[in-house]
């Protein structure tokens, strides 16, 4: 092995929580200013491997190996700006290519690194969209991926792809490093836009310290007994900017373990918090509900939850039952309700608009859930009738939000209308797609969530989407994704399927597609179903319902547009007469 | 173990996770995603079954080319055999 092989001792012992260094509360012009500061003390990240400590990469040396991981990129002689695709796996390789780029002014972007099952094709095109979307200079990735990567840039205009490996064969130049300036792009994150039309936020230095300062600062109040533990992946906001650079920007020492891990044994998480007596955790819904689900009443015996202070949740709606799901659960581990602190936001603000208020129980707003669609209107009902929504809390300092009707003005309080964003967090827009950005970022600054809510004593309240987007798992998935795959099965034609979530009695959300077709024999709507519903999960990693329907039955707009909410409707009144008994009516087939 | 052990073994495993789909019977050829209709928690649990089962740790990119039951106890086979 050579001097920069990062082979770790047997004795080795997780970073301390405690560092030598005073706090600073993210209060750096760069992340390169930032990790500077952090290298001076003890602290850094701890990598976890099916339940044992991998890896421990202190600030100190995470410096030293991403500085001279610069001096060999340099040797490139990229242009100051190009981009570097780094699979995001939850690795320490992962961050020392990524603030590598902030010491020479490269900008690096995280590719999903999830490969669905059967998905190997899909998961190659949709690399090779990002790597377009990108305009990436450079790809990195592990030796599990590395053989995809090189399917995906065939054909693609790529100055270097390699394993980590590859790059520390590269000679070290001997130029300066220039780090990046509060003004250049620090980081792109692939936003939820489609598979077919892939969107990367770029995000300035500046901005991404305005929304860590006021994260730090005020959303987690971050204090000198603070660890995290997290198993969100790198290339979600959440996980990048929450549990990774916000944390190496307050240097905190975080324990990270991976998201297949966590998703398989999440119990594995829970004992990390436990052991490591955690304070600071970030995740969806879903993933706080799947430990509520998983947990053995041995286990809770056994865990110490008494330091877990913020239970940061959000990035899809939140659903009041999960939160008091998971407190009754873990109650006697010491873990607190006041902990969970509900969230708002999005990769184009860098991460956070808002975080409910620290030590006080999260609020649930019972509203009536028939005036809230129909009417657009706030109706107070009885706690825990009508529908439950959970407060996101007041905006960051410095940033505004304002909800807004159809045609643009701004209500008061409790009205419902869009959800708008403002201030020092913003994206500078979508790399390379002006259309798109001017369609959701106006030229007075305000950027348009999709989101629909309402303000309730100035806190945020999320209670839709205008936008036609899916959320499964925290995941958001388009509609037109799954019409598209459909549409290039055999027998259907274009604008034969309209796709759209519905939310199931358990409250998650469901995607389902309706598919009009001709008269099929059954081997064949048999074999219809199935390679539609393969190829969904194989593409989007999710499961649809699929619902098969004579021609002529999917509803249009007046402009001749198939209508998803219409479909939906539909779906719905079908589901409905099959409930009451009325099965098989207009020839209709359940949904499957 | 031979092929034919990992596939009744595999069968096992998915046997509860479907029952109530109406799938009739489970064989080397049949689809996970799209016949059996798996959806991302089942083929977590799944996979951690096997994995205890087999005493083995699938890799991410393994997953990538499995259609079949069959698929699946091919690719088993190898990593049991050290040759994945």
């Amino acid at each position: 092995m050579s001097s920069e092989a990062f082979c770790v001792s047997p004795a080795q012992s997780v970073t301390p929580t405690r560092n030598t260094l005073p706090l600073r509360r993210s209060d750096f012009a760069t992340l390169a200013e930032a990790l500077d500061y952090a290298a001076k003390g003890v602290t850094g990240a701890n990598f976890y491997v099916r339940g044992k400590l991998d890896t421990v990469l202190p600030y100190s040396e995470l410096r030293t190996d991403a500085q001279q991981l610069a001096q060999r990129l340099l040797s490139l002689e990229l242009p100051r700006g190009a981009r570097v695709a780094i699979v995001g796996e939850t690795t320490p390789d992962f961050l020392r290519f990524f603030f590598a780029c902030q010491y020479i002014g490269l900008v690096p972007v995280a590719l999903p690194a999830t490969v669905n099952l059967g998905g190997h094709a899909a998961y190659v095109e949709k690399m090779r969209g990002m790597l377009k979307g990108a305009g990436a200079s450079i790809v990195v990735a592990s030796n599990e991926f590395i053989g995809f990567a090189e399917e995906a840039v065939q054909g693609v205009d790529i100055a270097f792809c390699g394993t980590p490996a590859a790059f520390r064969e590269l000679p070290l130049s001997d130029a300066a490093l220039s780090p990046t300036g509060p003004d250049e792009t620090a980081y792109m994150q692939f936003t939820s836009g489609s598979t077919g039309f892939p969107k990367a936020a770029m995000v300035t230095e500046r901005a991404l310290s305005a929304n860590m300062y006021g994260s730090s600062m005020y959303g987690v109040g971050m204090n000198e007994d603070d660890r995290f533990v997290s198993w969100l992946p790198f290339y979600h906001d959440m996980g990048l900017i929450g549990c990774l650079l916000t944390v190496v920007s307050s240097q905190r020492s975080v324990d990270f373990i991976d998201t297949r891990e966590f998703a398989m044994r999440p119990r594995r998480w829970l004992e990390l918090i436990s052991t490591n007596k955690a304070t600071v955790t970030y995740g969806p819904p879903f993933g706080y509900e799947l430990c509520a689900q998983r947990v053995r009443p041995a286990d809770v015996e056994g865990y110490d939850f008494s330091k877990w202070r913020v239970a940061g949740v959000g990035a899809e709606p939140i659903s009041p039952a999960v939160l008091d799901r998971f407190c009754s659960v873990f109650a006697s581990c010491g873990f607190k309700p006041e902990a969970f602190i509900p969230s708002y936001g999005m990769a184009e603000n860098a991460l956070a608009v808002s975080f409910a208020p620290r030590d006080k129980p999260y609020e649930v707003d019972w509203i009536d859930p028939d005036e809230l669609t129909e009417e657009l209107k706030v109706k107070f009902v009885d706690a825990g009738t009508g529908r439950g929504f959970v407060r996101c809390g007041k905006p960051i300092p410095d940033h505004e939000v304002k909800i807004v009707d159809e045609q643009g003005t701004a209500l008061a309080e409790l009205g419902v209308g869009r959800i708008l964003i403002r201030g020092p967090s913003m994206m500078t827009g979508y790399f390379e797609r002006p259309e798109a950005t001017a369609e959701v970022l106006s030229a007075d600054g305000w950027y348009d969530t999709g989101d629909i809510g309402y303000l309730s004593d100035g806190e945020i309240v999320v209670t839709g989407r205008h936008k036609d987007m899916i959320i499964i798992n925290g995941r958001n998935i388009w509609p037109q994704d799954i019409e598209a795959i459909a549409e290039r099965q055999p027998n259907i034609r274009s604008r034969d399927a309209s796709a759209f979530g519905i939310v199931t009695e358990q409250g998650s959300e469901q995607a389902v597609v309706v598919v009009q077709c001709n008269n099929l024999e059954e081997s064949e709507r048999t074999e219809l179903v199935q390679s539609l519903r393969r190829e969904v999960y194989e593409e989007l990693g999710i499961t649809c319902l699929v619902e098969l329907v004579p021609r002529h039955t999917l509803p249009r707009t007046s402009s001749g547009k198939l209508s998803r909410s219409g479909t939906r409707v539909g779906y719905l009144k079908r589901r409905e007469a099959e409930k009451n008994g009325d099965k098989g009516a207009d020839g209709v087939r359940r949904a499957v | 173990m031979n092929h034919q052990d990992i596939v009744t073994e595999i069968i096992k495993v998915l046997t509860p996770l479907v029952k109530d789909k109406g799938v009739e019977q489970i064989t080397e050829d049949t689809e996970l995603t799209g016949e059996l209709a798996l959806d991302s928690m089942q083929v977590m649990n799944m996979l951690l079954e096997l994995e205890d089962a087999f005493d083995i740790s699938i890799p991410v990119n393994a997953m990538a080319d499995i259609k079949t039951v069959g698929d699946l106890a091919n690719q088993i086979e190898q990593l049991m055999s050290g040759h994945s």
